[in-house]
């Protein structure tokens, strides 16, 4: 019980550190027409867990950070609707983010995990 | 911005708590469960998004809690990105191709199909 508190606990700062980026990205690289904020969590959180889950295999630690914390600071949800978002305005843009977040994604996973 | 901050953190919890819940609950279909997760959030975050200040009188920091924080935690990229990898060690390059391609057109076309939702009823309560 204590441990799944202290999971969703990692869930909840996940998300407040998640907000804290995309109001940074939205300050400072609002000229970016792609959302730049977003990519680099869910870049940075997917090579992370890949890293977890290659070294740690079924530990508590792959369940605190892991699912816990990468859980709560990577978003799918918001990814798939900036690309609804884009694809209104510019067709190729919102492919190439999609494009760019998907297999940037499970490439940096298997790198991560490989290193581990 | 710390009402914001707090909700998205409360809200975070319950994120998290519910999916963790739902893959812990349903732990022998694992890839099934996160696919439904990450499919059923983006909709339910364009929903959030576009329909519900519209049609509610909320808050800002309740907003922000239930699509950064709630749906925000519900749906994960990460766990996504490791499982396409893990599939393709596991089970083959079809099924991790299925899941991979599968997760990102449903989950698009849920967002879509939340936005056009949203719109709808945003339209039919305005005409009544």
């Amino acid at each position: 019980m204590m441990i799944t508190i202290l999971i969703c606990l990692a869930g909840a700062i996940g998300a407040v550190c998640r907000f804290g980026i995309t109001q940074l990205g939205n300050r400072i690289f609002n000229w970016v027409p792609l959302p730049l904020a977003t990519l680099v969590i869910n870049l940075s959180g997917a090579f992370a867990l890949g890293v977890l889950a290659g070294a740690f295999a079924a530990t508590t630690t792959i369940w605190l950070v892991g699912s816990g914390f990468m859980g709560g600071f990577t978003t799918f949800s918001t990814f798939s609707n900036e690309v609804v978002t884009l694809f209104n305005k510019r067709r190729l843009l919102a492919i190439g983010y999609l494009a760019l977040t998907a297999f940037g994604g499970v490439l940096l996973a298997a790198l991560g995990a490989s290193l581990a | 911005m710390l009402k914001r901050i707090i909700a998205i953190f409360g809200f975070g919890f319950l994120g998290s708590a519910i999916r963790l819940g739902l893959t812990t609950l349903l732990g022998t279909h694992h890839y099934l469960t996160i696919f439904c997760i990450n499919v059923l959030g983006s909709l339910l975050l364009a929903l959030i998004t576009q329909a519900l200040p519209r049609l509610l009188p909320i808050s800002p920091a309740i907003l922000s809690g239930l699509s950064v924080g709630l749906i925000g935690s519900f749906t994960t990229f990460s766990t996504f990105s490791v499982d396409t990898v893990t599939l393709m060690q596991q089970a083959g390059g079809l099924l991790a191709g299925l899941y991979f391609a599968g997760s990102l057109f449903c989950g698009c076309l849920a967002a879509l199909w939340g936005r056009q939702l949203s719109h709808k009823w945003v339209e039919g309560r305005r005409f009544q």
